[in-house]
């Protein structure tokens, strides 16, 4: 069968057919038991929402894009890919949206973090001599998984940590040096450690080298939170009960993170969770 | 009545996130996986899911599945029970106003005693998860149906599933040990794991094939078996489909069957094993020298020659591909063809002429592209016979209706049984009386009502 890339409405229609082959491998769906993130009720109710039914497109924000039902799926349909051109549809032209960083304190060179959450005030004394910025991308990324472009604003020269990997990479490109939070904590030569009893996150979105480091940092907990795409702004109590499942397999252990989406919705569930940028400056879930 | 009053009852018993009465949170609930609600929603997906439930209600425990019907009885509210929403039949469908009472978040599984292999899970524990949990212990239920990828287990137990290893492990209601299910008006009955019993007929039967007409079962006591030690995967070709049920028939009497065994019609054998002509695939499982012992019995009562698969083979490809229906309904889209299967058993003497009405009567029907047969679970008195036909989904509404019905009118009056294990649901409930005569479908009518006088479950389309 030819590959459904680039045919979105094909690739919705397939999956619309399927019992729901891959249905327990998506984290949101086996963590919050929504029966309308189930996969291929998810595909159904697009293709209706793109009909014009009412009251559904918000539905569409239970895709966190973490990938697990195509890889799951025999035919690897690309059923994210489909529900990212039919929320563009949906929303209807398409916007741009500029991010800029904003300055918190300090003084060096200047030092970028991308995230969801405002780095607090002693994050500055956590990384003296640095200029201290903070990119907030809560809004980019729900913009950007609704259709929209997103353009940062940096100041010239600047190291940028990510800590949100459903930001769009393509709008950090040529800003600065880009580098996640367990690259970043070497390259400023900080001397971290994993605080006692804790886990390491390999998130489902970790490219594969990151992975691979954060797997050489200790004891892995490798699993998509369920927790990050729209479904963490869109809806933020199922991205909690998401990412329930992973918190019961953490076991009351605190979660270190590379990714901000999951710490929030790890600790809205009532895990004990932070970033790796967090553990600096004191955070222990 | 008021469903206002049932739906605010129901968030201060179940808290109120499990609770959804949102267009998005409900419209996965207006179909199953019958095909004829499928192929309708993927015509007019806006139509198909306008029809979902007016709420959905997801228990967390035993207790609280209890007092929802509990509730349901009081303020008049019908329940549609729905455990997966795997069938084919359109069982777990709800009707406009009703509620449906979602078992997902009872998934636990847990030894209840390891020495006994009996594995406590909850109805809505995810078969895969389930097996998976057992194989990484060294056991196994053996349990595999086309939809293990999708099933929880109160469904299977529900419909009276069965799976591929049906004919050597036997269908689901011989792995149910016990179970606990919610009655209107009694509570929670618990009927404890017990290898056997003659306490009256046994409670756990009752429910099991209920399809959520009788009571909601809420938790199931299964008997798990230590993984086996060796596995031959077996095929060989019979001269016709005739000759290869009477194959089956002496090996199923001399308990000399393989415990995975398809018989395919030349129809279906190269679609599903990629050979031309009426094939036979197998695989014998248990200790080594037994499983061989077996096999070489079973191959003195074969006719052709019977190949032991060492690499690949019709055999292994099939176990390869068994749950990839995504492909084949994939390329069948695109062509413009839909299909459905229709299951139904026999005792011996009159299987073949149950194969031959079946067949004929589907392509009676015009607009009927193909037919396709096999056998995949025996008995010594019988056999199950599953038949998949495909036709023009342009013609859903004519050519669908047509065939089941004309299908069941032959099974039945060639001597064959309605349903082997996916039941009842919507679409067989006009053929009820064919299978159980008038007498029949009364008795199982007032055993509706005695045990649920109001019909929240389901209302009373016995």
């Amino acid at each position: 069968m030819e590959s459904t890339a680039g045919d979105p409405e094909r690739a919705l229609r397939i999956c619309a057919a399927c019992p729901g082959i891959c249905q327990y491998s998506c984290p949101v769906y086996r963590g919050s038991n929504l029966r309308s993130a189930a996969p291929h009720v998810l595909a159904r109710i697009a293709l209706a929402a793109l009909q014009g039914s009412p009251g559904l497109g918000e539905a569409l924000n239970l895709c966190v894009h973490c990938g697990e039902c195509v890889r799951a799926c025999p035919i690897h349909n690309d059923l994210p890919g489909a529900l990212m051109a039919a929320r563009a549809r949906l929303a209807g032209e398409a916007g741009v949206v500029r991010v800029e960083a904003r300055p918190l304190g300090g003084s060096g060179e200047p030092l970028v973090v991308a995230s969801p959450i405002e780095p607090p005030g002693r994050a500055i004394d956590a990384l003296s001599g640095w200029r201290l910025y903070w990119l907030p991308t809560r809004e980019a990324v729900r913009a950007y998984w609704w259709g929209s472009r997103v353009e940062a604003q940096a100041p010239e020269g600047s190291t940028i940590i990510v800590e949100d990997l459903d930001f769009p990479r393509e709008a950090l490109e040529g800003l600065g040096r880009i580098l996640y939070s367990p690259e970043a904590l070497d390259a400023l030569g900080l001397q971290w450690r994993p605080p006692g009893d804790s886990l390491i996150h390999v998130p489902c979105k970790a490219p594969e080298e990151l992975r691979s480091r954060l797997r050489g940092l200790g004891e892995a907990l490798e699993a998509c939170s369920g927790a990050g795409g729209p479904l963490g702004l869109g809806m933020p109590e199922y991205a909690a009960q998401a990412a329930s499942r992973l918190a019961r397999e953490a076991g009351g252990r605190l979660v270190v993170t590379p990714c901000a989406w999951a710490a929030l919705a790890l600790r809205a569930s009532g895990a004990r969770a932070c970033t790796f940028l967090e553990t600096l400056w004191g955070c222990r879930g | 009545m008021s469903l206002e009053s049932f739906v605010e009852e129901a968030r201060r018993i179940v808290g109120p996130r499990w609770v959804l009465v949102e267009t998005w949170s409900l419209a996965g609930y207006a179909i199953d996986y019958w095909p004829l609600l499928v192929y309708r929603a993927l015509r007019d997906p806006r139509g198909a899911l306008s029809r979902g439930p007016a709420a959905a209600v997801l228990p967390g425990s035993e207790e609280e599945v209890a007092a929802l019907l509990e509730a349901a009885q009081r303020f008049g509210v019908r329940l549609a029970v729905y455990a997966g929403g795997s069938g084919v039949l359109g069982g777990a469908v709800p009707d406009e106003g009703w509620v449906v009472l979602d078992v997902a978040r009872l998934d636990w599984v847990d030894w209840f005693d390891e020495e006994a292999g009996i594995v406590d899970a909850g109805a809505g524990a995810p078969l895969a998860e389930v097996e998976g949990w057992l194989n990484r212990r060294g056991w196994t239920l053996r349990h595999y149906p086309q939809s293990l990828p999708e099933a929880r287990i109160g469904g299977l137990v529900a419909t009276r599933s069965t799976g591929q290893y049906s004919t050597g492990y036997g269908g689901i209601e011989e792995r149910v040990k016990g179970l606990h299910a919610a009655v209107p008006g009694v509570g929670l009955v618990r009927v404890k794991p017990s290898p056997r019993r003659s306490v009256l007929p046994p409670l756990e039967q009752l429910f099991t094939g209920s399809e959520g007409l009788l009571g909601v079962i809420t938790r199931v006591y299964l008997e798990a078996l230590p993984l086996p030690e060796c596995e031959l995967r077996v095929h060989w070709r019979p001269g016709s489909f005739r000759e290869a049920l009477g194959e089956a028939r002496s090996l199923a009497q001399r308990r000399l069957a393989p415990d995975l065994y398809r018989i395919y019609d030349e129809q279906e054998a190269p679609v599903a094993l990629g050979v031309e002509g009426p094939a036979a695939i197998g695989v014998y499982e248990g200790p080594c020298r037994v499983a061989r012992a077996r096999l070489e019995a079973a191959a003195e009562l074969i006719s052709s020659r019977v190949e032991v698969e060492e690499g690949e083979g019709p055999a292994s490809r099939w176990l390869r591909e068994r749950f990839n229906v995504i492909a084949s309904i994939a390329r069948l889209l695109e062509i413009g063809l839909a299909f459905d299967t229709i299951e139904f058993s026999a005792p011996w003497g009159s299987a073949a002429r149950v194969y031959e009405a079946a067949r004929s009567a589907a392509l009676s029907v015009e607009g009927v592209a193909y037919v396709g047969v096999h056998a995949s679970h025996f008995y010594p008195s019988g056999v199950a016979l599953y038949m998949t036909f495909a036709f023009d989904a342009g013609r859903l509404e004519e050519v669908y209706g047509a065939v089941w019905d004309r299908v069941m009118r032959a099974v039945s009056s060639a001597g064959g049984s309605i349903s082997h294990h996916h039941g009842i649901g919507r679409m067989r409930l006009p053929y009820l009386k064919l299978e159980l005569g008038e007498e029949g479908a009364r008795l199982v009518a007032r055993i509706k009502r005695a045990l649920d006088p109001q019909g929240i479950l389901r209302g009373f389309p016995l």
